[in-house]
């Protein structure tokens, strides 16, 4: 089989990464399936940016491996990013360039740049094209970065914190960008967020990292359903946070606390049931409250 | 810090505190040792012929060259030490306290911080406290220097003895920083020619002395610099609003490339040169042909002249000397901004490095091409074509030789540098400096040599098989370099066959007409040798594999 034929498109096996004393990737495995989108969510620092740039190449891998298309990115940067799109948060385009000056360089090492694709995103993203990437306000480079990172169809589109900073309007343009890149068939998207209904929003799967870790990932789906809130009554007030098996987090205080939980409904049922609490409300977290109960768990 | 006031003095104390040791550390210096140090070279600063009887000495000077040399520099020192450590410590001053930094969103060097205008303090308060604590450092170095230091009597530094000098130079500069910060180029300019008049102007003595100058123009400073923070704080004044009046023609003249590239080569090639190449081929025509139209105008229009023999000597070594320095100055202060963009295309390390140097091949080819067109200008001015030739040279065969070497060492200093500065590690990146400064030491101990008939010819008979090992060495590490390279593919073995030739050619190029001028003179061994060495060949190999070290770190 054709490496780039995999049903993975990128594929992390127990990949670590040191700078100096700081350990900022320890033993992150995941794998981004073909066709999906793939949420990237953690705490600033987590290392999602340094796990960005060993799938785009621009780390070599301490130990462990990366594979994007069957390849390893930094032993053959072309084949990979040949059929990559990418997104830095930085947005890194020449200062110095003219709108369509990128676009006309940025097409010359793609064959499959689709110019009139390219011109309709121009004209959607209102980008003027003789007007300088410097000019360009914060959201029109986010908007100029995409565009280049669209025009070619990409197999892979990665994105590295496509809405940092930018404002309802032009996050709305992204993700529908990015939507619209998934509807199209084969494709695949893995981006980084700090937005978490966003990735909520537009994510088929999603991983969260913690100081280097991965500590949780799976289908967006499955997390959403793995996870439950429970709010728990007691008779007495309590001290302190009641003790359960599988609690993420307890906020609350007195008679009344609220859970995260993390497994079976029914185990959280009865372990609440033996500390005397009784459930009078019960729903599914939304995946902002599983992160932060998933963050604040690891912090303590 | 319970006041702003204090807050502000510690954050100038922040930014700049290890300058400001050494300034006190140079001040200290110079008040207690250098009057020990003048006393021991039995030299007295005070006397009014001290810079007379410097010169006198170093004349009567004898013994080994190197000693020479260092004696000299020893006597320059205390001739012009303090003088020079005054000027440079009160300049430092002056630029400390227009309170400017780097600004890496805008890449201005000198912008006001913004961050002060968020605080709640008056403009009146900033201005005034920036105006009034640079007013008092200004005085209190200057006062430092002249009365704890001796300072030797010569005419050039006398001049600036003046304190209020010193303080009017603040306040302008205040007040040009302040008020054209909206206009960083006119600003830069403005500030040059003001240092221009402060530190070159002939007729400075006088305006020192007159109550007429300094005055009005302390306070045309001081009345800027206020207005100046208030506008720039609500923003009132803004760029210039109009086009600049020749980007049409820069439009026309520069290479835009085609509607849509041929291939990924060549649009990495229009890359490197809209990064990098255009602006050293501009800075090479406006540097070599502004000179010399004005000295046609002051030729034709002011009818002065003819130029004189002195000066076009040393218009020659100018024009001579620019290429070169524009293209290292370039090369060792490369621009990594757009590096992450490029690292980002689905490009091999040699296509990039190839666009590089076919880059800097053509800044390198126009910068030549104006030298030699000024160099054929000269004899308007007034002088014959053979006194410009003859300025430096034997035969118009030795000028062209001259030229195409320049182009030649024009494009290497590029070359040889790329590796180093692309590697992404700063040690490295410092590298090209170190190297030039080896070369000059080397030419300059070549050069000490000559002057002792024994050693030199021990030097001549031992030079070919010096530069054979050499080459040897170079051979090596090119091998291996290249190999490595096309090994990992970092470089497609089209392009090495390319480089191959283009290196075969560029030897050629420099050993053919060396061999037509030199032809059995003594020391042609050397010279072939020599250019053989000096054809980038390892260097260029290393580049792909320095490239992947910072691409993939």
């Amino acid at each position: 089989m054709n490496p780039s034929d995999t049903p993975s498109v990128v594929e992390i096996t127990g990949l670590n990464r040191q700078f100096g004393s700081t350990l900022a990737l320890n033993q992150v495995s995941l794998q981004v399936r073909r066709g999906r989108v793939f949420g990237l969510v953690g705490t600033n620092g987590a290392g999602k940016t340094t796990l960005i740039k060993h799938v785009l190449g621009r780390l070599k891998a301490q130990s462990g491996e990366v594979r994007v298309f069957g390849f390893d990115p930094a032993a053959d940067p072309v084949a990979v990013l040949s059929r990559l799109g990418y997104l830095s948060e930085n947005r890194d385009l020449p200062a110095w360039m003219r709108v369509d000056e990128l676009l006309r360089y940025t097409a010359a090492f793609y064959p499959k740049w689709d110019e009139a694709y390219a011109e309709q995103l121009r004209q959607q993203f209102g980008l003027n094209p003789r007007a300088k990437i410097r000019t360009l306000s914060r959201g029109e480079n986010a908007k100029a970065g995409l565009l280049i990172a669209l025009a070619y169809r990409p197999e892979l589109l990665l994105l590295d914190e496509p809405s940092s900073g930018l404002d309802p309007v032009v996050r709305r343009d992204i993700l529908e960008a990015i939507i619209r890149t998934v509807a199209e068939e084969g494709r695949t998207v893995f981006f980084s967020s700090h937005l978490l209904e966003e990735v909520e929003r537009v994510a088929d799967d999603l991983a969260m990292m913690f100081n280097g870790r991965v500590v949780l990932a799976g289908a967006l789906d499955d997390v959403k359903e793995n996870h439950h809130r429970l709010v728990l009554r007691f008779d007495s007030p309590q001290a302190s946070a009641p003790k359960l098996p599988g609690v993420l987090s307890m906020t609350g205080g007195g008679r009344e606390w609220t859970a995260i939980c993390n497994g079976k409904r029914d185990e959280a049922v009865a372990a609440a049931a033996r500390t005397g609490g009784r459930i009078v409300a019960e729903d599914s977290p939304s995946l902002d409250e599983i992160f932060v109960a998933r963050a604040g768990t690891r912090s303590e | 810090m319970h006041t702003p006031v204090a807050a502000l003095a510690w954050e100038l104390w922040r930014r700049h505190r290890l300058r400001l040791i050494a300034i006190v550390g140079l001040v200290l210096f110079f008040a207690v040792m250098y009057p020990a140090l003048c006393a021991l070279a039995g030299f007295n600063p005070g006397s009014p012929d001290a810079l007379e009887e410097m010169v006198k000495r170093a004349g009567l000077l004898t013994g080994p060259s190197l000693q020479r040399v260092a004696q000299v520099l020893y006597l320059l020192f205390l001739a012009c030490g303090p003088s020079v450590a005054m000027v440079l410590s009160l300049l430092f001053v002056t630029w400390m306290f227009t309170f400017t930094e780097f600004d890496p969103r805008t890449k201005d060097p000198m912008t006001f911080p913004a961050r002060l205008f968020t605080l709640p303090v008056s403009t009146p308060f900033l201005f005034w406290r920036l105006f009034l604590s640079g007013m008092a450092a200004v005085v209190v170095l200057y006062c430092a220097w002249v009365y704890c230091v001796p300072q030797p009597h010569t005419d050039i530094f006398l001049t600036y003895q003046n304190c209020f000098g010193w303080m009017t130079l603040l306040a302008l500069a205040q007040g040009i920083v302040w008020a054209l910060a909206a206009w960083p180029t006119t600003r830069i300019v403005v500030l040059m020619a003001l240092l221009f008049c402060f530190l070159g102007s002939p007729a400075q003595r006088e305006i020192f002395e007159s109550p007429y100058v300094l005055p009005p123009l302390f306070l045309l400073g001081m009345a800027l610099a206020a207005a100046g923070l208030q506008k720039m704080r609500h923003g009132q004044w803004r760029g210039w609003a109009w086009p600049w009046p020749f980007a049409g023609w820069v439009a026309r003249g520069e290479m835009r490339g085609p509607k849509r590239f041929a291939s990924p080569a060549q649009a990495q090639l229009w890359f490197e040169w809209r990064r990098f190449a255009r602006r050293l081929s501009f800075y090479a025509v406006g540097l070599a042909l502004v000179p010399v139209a004005l000295h046609l105008l002051v030729r034709f229009v002011a009818g002065w002249g003819p130029i004189q023999p002195d000066t076009v000597s040393g218009f020659v070594l100018y024009l001579l000397f620019l290429p070169p320095t524009l293209h290292f100055c370039f090369a060792v202060t490369p621009s990594q901004a757009d590096l992450p963009f490029v690292m980002n295309r689905p490009l091999d390390n040699g296509g990039m490095m190839m666009a590089a140097l076919k880059a800097a091949g053509i800044s390198a080819l126009v910068s030549g091409v104006v030298v030699l067109s000024a160099w054929w200008v000269m004899p308007l001015l007034g002088t014959t074509a053979s006194e410009v030739g003859q300025a430096f040279l034997d035969s118009p065969q030795h000028g062209l030789t001259i030229i195409l070497s320049l182009m030649i060492l024009s494009w290497r200093l590029i070359a040889v540098s790329l590796g180093f500065t692309w590697s992404g590690r700063p040690w490295l990146a410092r590298m090209p400096v170190w190297l030039m400064l080896a070369a000059c030491l080397g030419g300059m101990t070549v050069a000490m040599m000559a002057s002792d008939d024994a050693t030199w010819n021990s030097f001549k008979w031992l030079a070919p098989g010096l530069l054979a090992g050499l080459l040897a060495v170079k051979f090596l590490l090119a091998f291996l370099a290249f190999r490595l390279s096309l090994k990992r593919g970092l470089l497609a073995p089209s392009a090495f066959v390319v480089y191959l030739a283009v290196w075969t050619l560029l030897a050629a190029a420099l050993l053919v007409p060396a061999t037509i001028l030199f032809h059995g003179q003594p020391g042609f061994l050397s010279l072939s040798l020599g250019i053989i060495l000096l054809t980038p060949l390892a260097r260029i190999g290393f580049c792909p594999i320095a490239l992947a070290w910072n691409r993939h770190a």
